[in-house]
């Protein structure tokens, strides 16, 4: 069959020049078509001339195609099957003699692939790097990536491998580790973009990609001098509140000499740190915002334009672990030894090491604390250090504190064994941390010299020489005393404050709060082995991804729907889990037109919004002109912190809400038209029309805690109850939820029909075959041809129920989205999981703004607004209270 | 929402309150809290209880009427062999104020907030009448310690 196949490929490759006299065909079917055609042409008499010609290309190609067959084979690989012989690559002679030659040819071009080295030998250090330093050449590794990948479950993601998530069987032990003791998550991935200039000429540029209506900007007080962290989300160049480029956190360089004449001093310099996925966004929007040109040399070098700022990619140059938990201060309180920073000591070195102290004489660290002012600041950090690890969590300091520390090399203190760090009950703890300890000193750090960090890296002593040294150590298991040699390392910790303010008062507070810990390249194995080695449990991306369902955090870029990064993994996502889909078999698939699911695999957020804004100007004869349907909405986030506010006091306790500005409307609208309360509540205060005429058309993030049974899935809806379902559950506690009546499938009696033609179809083939059997084989290939036929009918009968099947999907997209369920959907469920804390389901969504109103109208009297939950693969709706995310 | 020390506009900041600071977490520390599920700390106490002769148990707040239900529970199932010393106190806690405009600085505020430390032991002599209780250690005390029996 094969054979045949190819042949007729290679036909086709042949000039299709007077296809009738063309050499006589072997099958015999490709013959019969020649002769019904030959009938047509009348062939009066033959051009010798003319017909050598055309036939010697003819021959010409087909010579070609001969040689040419089997693409990449050897000659006697081109052999027809019955000529072949066993071993003909080991004997030539078993090769027709004709080919011998060309053989040889062959065999002298080709060198045997040899034996595969040994084990050991691949396994030398030299040569595992050298492997390694292929396998990360075209996706970028981490430097724990070896450690990772014996451990977990590795993708590739955002141009890096990552991991996704351990191994062994520990989505529990992870949510225990972020609750009561401490997770670590390598993410190095989110990588720092270094500006640099006057903080004047760098703000200018930065105020064109934030608003300050989403909460502080770059230029907020508060984090100026560098002692806090700010996070913020990006926008395009001067176009808020669309087109988001994705969240950025950024740290100012601590500067607090205060004015020092010295102009490079008086440079300021800020990092921003961004998730992978954007990062070629903002570094091109920042590049462009400073006029850059020479995109590929700033990169490594850094360059400088009119206005005097550098734009500087550190991507790695710096490492940065995440730890969540409770027990990270105390995790992080053992790994990090502040470093000995006296300079005076070094005159007796140790024996046969003279010459290294002499070379080493200019070390960083000397030069670095031999300013007094330097010496000063971190004193001051030790003794801040001090204090905040003796706390019993991270978040009893100040939110997003940025405190640098110098330390010592982790791996001189090495515990012999992996064990959990306990806090022993007699050590003494730090009750209160005043506000006057944190001054601009603390955060003072060597680390932001990209010459010290070159020179730390340089200095590290290889992981073979300590190991020789411990070895030659007198008493095994001491701390090694290296004194000069010794490496100290800058390290940045950032506090992270955890859930969100706006959950944190409803579950557990401060949940996976932490620290960040940022250090320079090349140390990442070392800190990474200490941390582990006190018992930091390990979680990768699906880890950190439910901590932050569980804390009401977004996580970058999926979380973030009106930015393209965030759109592709949503893409990504959905394609993935459409291919999954399309792999099952149709009876145990859902069938998502039975179950009213629209798109199953999509976010129709755009159709959704911008039907819930017609709804909304047509059914409150509110006509400020807010839905132009002729302008294509692009989809945009609602992230203005007062209308926010404001919503969210509205939606977590409607009755409350409308028990003040109710009043106020009674004494104002005295129009005809019966204005409905919630319009006229939020009428009365200015964020609150601004919200009504302006933000109608964005979404909002959302949380779901579900009341009873149940959890939230990804694609699912959020739907508004009707006052039937709610008086129901205020009846009966228990009542789970109505159901969605099933759905009619409109193809299922096409498709039931194409089933039947598809049986019979197999069963007439089947009978053929047996038939085959019986008969003698001259008539197989006749019967072959007529099996292929019947494959082809059903093919195209496949083919036309599916066809069939797009139709009616198809019809059921023409309908709305309002109207293709019988409770109306205001939103989209993001992400959902069960909730270990509180012990049911959890969801993460997006809703219009305009259908969150006429729900808040529509529950005036709750304590609490109730959704329902569906998911896509179900007909029962579930309860859910909603509030804000954000 | 308990009012910050201090009032603030709603408009400018936005409130964040830090966690309470921790006692040291001994393995009979338990801290009650008011989503904590009544009966499942119950049973955790009776078996610590039951294994070590002492659980501390430490209230804040709201959480304080608890705290005093579930030691007299412990105190009521124990049929006079368990007793208890009881000690309040204030525990300072720290509220952070959070910008929401460029110009504002951040801010703390910090509030007092009474706390309930009961030791329930089991005594080894089964005196019920002895009245000399021991101190709760690991407080500072701020208000005298008040003695509490059912």
């Amino acid at each position: 069959m094969s054979k045949k196949r190819k042949f007729q490929e290679g036909k086709q490759l042949l000039p299709k020049k007077n296809d009738d006299y063309g050499p006589p065909m072997p099958k015999k079917k490709v013959c019969n078509d020649k002769r019904v055609k030959k009938e047509a042409v009348t062939i009066t008499g033959i051009n010798v001339a003319s017909f050598a010609e055309h036939r010697s290309i003819e021959i010409q190609a087909m010579t070609e195609l001969v040689n040419d067959t089997g693409g990449n084979h050897t000659a006697f690989q081109k052999l027809p099957r019955h000529m072949r012989r066993r071993a003909m690559s080991h004997n030539i002679k078993r090769i027709p003699k004709r080919l011998h030659t060309v053989a040889k040819l062959e065999l002298s071009k080709t060198k045997a692939p040899g034996k595969r080295p040994s084990r050991r030998h691949r396994r030398r250090p030299s040569n595992l790097l050298s492997e390694y330093e292929r396998r990360k050449r075209r996706v970028g590794w981490l430097e724990t990536h070896i450690w990772h990948a014996k451990r977990f479950k590795m993708i590739e993601k955002w141009g890096y491998r990552l991991a996704l998530h351990p191994n062994d069987k520990s989505v529990r032990a992870c949510y225990r580790a972020v609750k009561r003791h401490c997770l670590l998550q390598d993410v190095s991935f989110e990588s720092y973009i270094e500006l640099k200039g006057h903080r004047e000429d760098i703000l200018d540029g930065l105020r064109h990609f934030t608003n300050s209506d989403t909460g502080p900007t770059f230029a907020a007080k508060m984090n100026s001098d560098g002692t806090r962290q700010g996070c913020l989300v990006l926008y395009n160049f001067d176009s808020y509140p669309r087109l988001a480029i994705g969240p950025v956190t950024y740290i100012w360089r601590s500067q607090p000499q205060g004015p020092v004449t010295d102009s490079s001093q008086s440079l300021d310099t800020v990092w921003l740190s961004c998730h992978p996925s954007i990062h070629n966004s903002v570094l091109t929007a920042l590049e462009k915002c400073f006029n850059y040109q020479g995109v590929d040399y700033e990169s490594i070098h850094g360059s400088t334009n009119n206005t005097g700022i550098t734009v500087k990619s550190l991507k790695d140059h710096l490492v940065k672990f995440r730890l969540f938990g409770p027990a990270s201060n105390l995790v992080l309180a053992e790994t990090l030894k502040l470093a000995n920073i006296e300079t005076t000591l070094s005159s007796s070195p140790a024996p046969g090491e003279a010459d290294e102290s002499l070379h080493l004489k200019a070390v960083w660290w000397k030069e670095y604390y031999s300013s007094n002012a330097n010496k000063g600041h971190f004193l001051k950090q030790c003794d801040l250090w001090s204090k905040i690890s003796k706390c019993q969590s991270p978040s009893e300091a100040p939110p997003n504190t940025v405190l640098a520390l110098t330390v010592k090399d982790p791996r001189l203190m090495l515990p012999p064994k992996r064990n959990k760090v306990n806090l022993s009950s007699g050590d003494p703890v730090t009750k209160s941390l005043p506000m006057d300890l944190f001054k601009s000193e603390i955060a003072v750090s060597p680390l932001w010299e990209s010459s010290i960090r070159e020179e730390i890296k340089a200095l590290k002593i290889f992981e073979q020489e300590l190991n020789f040294m411990k070895n030659k150590h007198l008493v095994p298991g001491t701390p090694l005393e290296l004194g000069d040699r010794e490496s100290r390392i800058p390290i940045i910790l950032i506090q992270r404050p955890g859930a969100s303010p706006l959950v944190s008062s409803q579950s557990n507070p401060c949940h996976s709060s932490g620290w960040d810990l940022i250090i320079p390249a090349g140390f990442g194995m070392a800190f990474w082995i200490a941390l582990v080695y006190r018992g930091a449990r390990v979680g990768g991306i699906r880890e950190s991804l439910s901590t932050n369902l569980q804390a009401g955090l977004l996580s970058a870029p999926g979380d973030y729907p009106d930015s393209p990064a965030g759109q592709a993994e949503l893409r990504a996502d959905s394609e993935a889990r459409q291919a999954k889909h399309d792999r099952m078999p149709p009876a145990k698939r859902p069938n998502f037109v039975k179950l009213g699911i629209r798109s199953p695999f999509t976010f129709e957020f755009e159709e959704l919004v911008q039907e819930w804004c017609d709804k909304y100007s047509c059914t409150l004869g509110f006509n400020s002109g807010r839905s132009k349907n002729g302008e294509k909405t692009t989809m945009s986030v609602l992230r203005n912190r007062k209308m926010l506010k404001l919503l969210q006091s509205a939606l977590t306790n409607p009755r409350n809400f409308f028990k003040g500005p109710l009043k106020m409307k009674n004494d104002k609208t005295s129009n005809s038209q019966e204005q409905s309360a919630i319009l006229g509540a939020f009428l009365s205060t200015e964020t609150g029309k601004r919200l009504v005429s302006e933000e109608l058309l964005s979404l909002v993030p959302v949380r779901l805690s579900i009341l009873q049974r149940g959890v939230p899935a990804t694609y699912g809806h959020i739907c508004q109850p009707s006052q039937e379902d709610v008086q129901a559950l205020s009846g009966d506690a228990f009542y789970s939820g109505p159901v969605e009546p099933k759905h009619i499938d409109p193809g299922v009696a096409a498709r039931k029909e194409e089933r039947k033609e598809r049986l019979r179809l197999r069963k007439r083939q089947k009978r053929r075959k047996d038939k085959k059997a019986v008969l003698n084989a001259s008539d197989a290939p006749k019967t072959v041809g007529d099996s292929d036929i019947l494959l082809k009918e059903g093919k195209s009968s496949v083919k036309l129920c599916t066809k069939d099947k797009q139709n009616g999907g198809e019809k059921n997209n023409a309908e709305s989205i309002l109207g293709s369920t019988t409770r109306k959907i205001i939103g989209y469920v993001r992400n959902g999981d069960f909730d270990l804390s509180t012990g049911r389901g959890l969801g993460f969504g997006f809703c219009s703004v305009a259908a969150l109103l006429t729900l808040i109208e529509k529950q005036k009297e709750r304590k609490d607004c109730l959704v329902l939950v569906r998911n896509p693969t179900s007909l029962q709706y579930r309860f859910a209270s909603i509030s804000l995310l954000a | 929402m308990q009012a910050a020390g201090g009032s603030f506009d709603e408009e400018e900041y936005s409130l964040r309150k830090r966690l309470p600071p921790r006692l040291p977490l001994r393995a009979n520390d338990v801290y009650v809290s008011e989503r904590t599920h009544f009966k499942a700390q119950e049973s955790k106490c009776q078996r610590l209880l039951d294994s070590g002769n002492e659980v501390i148990i430490h209230g804040l707040g709201k959480a304080v009427n608890r705290a005093i239900n579930l030691a007299l529970q412990l105190q009521a199932k124990g049929t006079g062999t368990v007793q208890l010393a009881v000690q309040t106190s204030s525990v300072e806690l720290t509220d952070d104020l959070i910008p929401e405009t460029d110009d504002g600085e951040a801010r703390t505020s910090s509030r007092n907030n009474s706390a309930v430390h009961i030791r329930v032991f089991r005594s080894s002599d089964k005196n019920k009448g002895d009245e000399k209780q021991q101190k709760v250690e690991p407080m500072d005390q701020v208000n005298p310690p008040t003695s509490l029996k059912s």
